[in-house]
């Protein structure tokens, strides 16, 4: 089984707890489920006076380990035990007391929180193991951090170097400004796109030449006239035959890669969409309505998935007229575009409203017109461009990811923007590390009966 | 239940003790008293439909049985809500917004320190009092 944990909280406990050695230290990970693994929503570190010594072994107090319990139980959480063996090397592992004492506690917190599933993970400076109890027996517990490839701490950072990358020639110049590592990243990923038009199109087709081979592509829309100009990928023909965007970006993967594997589960508004993102490495958002980037901000927070937004938009008239874009990237831990005050919350309830609310409102006047957008092919290249280069970044660590930019065409400069975490945020901190329980299977319009 | 409603719910009964919740479509329902002599009955049983993407997003309006009126037989500012798969109810015209028509719905992480159902049905309250004014 895996826990996904953001990489900010992961780096700051291994500090805080190692920050003991040459002693040991020990904390509590209140977890979730969230599809088949756990997400780290909070954790706990114990204090001096909260920690003893039991036959000359680290122990957590009787008190502050009821207190903890209590805690988790009432908060519906699942419980991951934490301690460091300081001084172990990579090839950390449980030590004899850990392996007589750790099923004992593990039947005591099963019995004191049912239903859920206990782990225990061992931190050295350079390494870790872990373990988990569920219904089915004991499994190995592995750590998937997600976050700022740049601060991932190396005893995590494994890059699961693939041979092939390195000897493919196809990648050969990607590979010289990536490094064979970035490459075998890129190849290992799972990426998640919503909404395959003017900007989703270009994702996607960037996506394939950098050699990601695993997508699930979320979109219902067929192909229009209209969409012929911006739309990369289509032909003339599938208008005509009333083609799926889905299946035009399918199309322009399997071109260059014709064993990818691709998903198409339907729109966000789906059950089966919805599901599927929830446990890819990152989505990569090209809508058009705010609705649809309040889903996704809140099923990234909810299941720890990075989540990168991109923009386009071309307002007003005249020397009054804006032309531009905007690339956000949400990584667990940091703001989200709620946070960045980048989510009209009138747009949203419009946008996830029921046809019938709508028509209500449209018969007593004020709904607002859902107008058609003007949109640029360059425009939607450039900044697709844009958030493809903080892809980049993301995956192979070439730079610190930029979390906030807009680019300003009518001015020809791109302007990055200084984002904080907001603690007030109602999107992502309630859902934050909620996995499952934050049912965000109700934005579906198949759950509803 | 909604994950942020059931963040309130034990608030939202102990000042509302009947309060239901219904999933389908998804809503909270509790009963009211009416002010005496204002309506054609002492109390009705109040509606809120609980949208998506609530506390991000609020509320819009609420539904009373169909059938409630003014003392003087007049109809509340409302429409039929079978659409909105509540046969036999009334959706009420009820927006929290300011003066430009912007929503005035203010909430946070915490739902005690926001606007929250609470606020909203105690808002709905204040409506039916002030005969839907």
């Amino acid at each position: 089984m895996e826990l996904r944990a953001a990489a900010t909280d992961l780096a700051a406990l291994h500090r805080r707890l190692l920050a003991r050695a040459p002693d040991e230290g020990a904390a509590f990970i209140a977890a979730e489920s969230g599809g088949s693994g756990l997400l780290l929503r909070s954790y706990r570190v114990f204090g001096e006076k909260e920690l003893g010594a039991a036959s000359g072994e680290l122990s957590v107090t009787e008190e502050a380990q009821t207190a903890e319990l209590a805690t988790l139980k009432r908060g519906g959480h699942a419980l991951v035990e934490v301690h460091t063996h300081p001084g172990s090397g990579p090839a950390v592992g449980f030590s004899r007391f850990d392996q007589e004492q750790l099923p004992l506690f593990a039947r005591y917190v099963r019995l004191k929180l049912p239903g859920r599933p206990f782990g225990a993970l061992v931190l050295s400076e350079h390494g870790y193991a872990g373990r988990v109890w569920t219904d089915a027996g004991v499994e190995p517990l592995t750590i998937r951090a997600v976050g700022q490839r740049t601060a991932l701490p190396r005893w995590i950072d494994h890059p699961g170097v693939d041979p092939i990358s390195r000897v493919d020639q196809r990648f050969d110049r990607q590979i010289r400004s990536l490094g064979p590592d970035g490459q075998a990243r890129i190849r290992a990923l799972q990426v998640g796109v919503v909404g395959l038009g003017g900007t989703g199109g270009h994702v996607v087709q960037q996506l394939a030449h950098l050699g990601v081979r695993r997508y699930v592509l979320v979109e219902d829309d067929v192909v229009e006239a209209s969409n012929l100009a911006r739309l990369a990928g289509a032909t003339r023909w599938d208008p005509l035959l009333r083609r799926r965007k889905a299946a035009v970006a399918r199309r322009t993967i399997r071109r260059l890669s014709p064993t990818a594997a691709v998903s198409c589960p339907g729109s966000l508004r789906r059950r089966a969409g919805l599901a599927a993102l929830s446990d890819v490495d990152v989505i990569v958002g090209c809508v058009d309505n705010d609705g649809a980037r309040l889903v996704m901000s809140e099923l990234a927070a909810a299941h720890l998935v990075p989540y990168l937004d991109i923009g386009v938009g071309i307002e007003g008239e005249g020397p009054a007229r804006s032309i531009g874009g905007r690339v956000s990237f949400y990584l667990p831990g940091g703001p989200c575009l709620a946070c960045a005050d980048e989510i009209d919350f009138d747009e949203v309830a419009e946008d996830l409203e029921s046809e019938a609310l709508r028509s209500i409102r449209v018969e007593r006047g004020y709904a607002r017109d859902r107008r058609v957008e003007p949109a640029l092919m360059p425009l939607n290249g450039v900044v697709a461009s844009l958030g493809m280069m903080e892809f980049l970044a993301f995956v192979t660590g070439l730079r610190p990811v930029v979390p906030f930019t807009r680019y300003d065409t009518m001015e020809s400069r791109l302007i990055r923007q200084s984002v904080e975490a907001s603690p007030d945020c109602v999107v992502c901190r309630p859902a934050y590390g909620m996995g499952d329980r934050q049912m965000v299977d109700r934005y579906a319009l198949d759950a509803r009966s | 239940m909604h994950p942020r409603v059931a963040e309130e719910w034990s608030e939202i009964a102990s000042l509302y003790p009947g309060v239901r919740h219904m999933p389908s479509p998804q809503r909270v329902e509790v009963d009211m008293d009416l002010e005496a002599g204002m309506y054609d009955r002492p109390g009705t049983s109040v509606a809120v439909l609980i949208p998506p993407g609530y506390r991000a997003t609020s509320p819009d309006g609420f539904l009373v049985p169909s059938g409630l009126s003014f003392a003087d037989g007049s109809g509340l500012p409302a429409s039929d809500a079978t659409g909105v798969g509540m046969p036999g109810w009334l959706l009420v015209s009820f927006h929290l917004i300011d003066e430009s028509g912007a929503s005035a719905w203010r909430p946070a992480a915490d739902s005690h320190r926001g606007d929250n159902l609470i606020g909203y049905l105690a808002s709905i309250e204040s409506f039916l009092a002030r005969r839907c004014n």
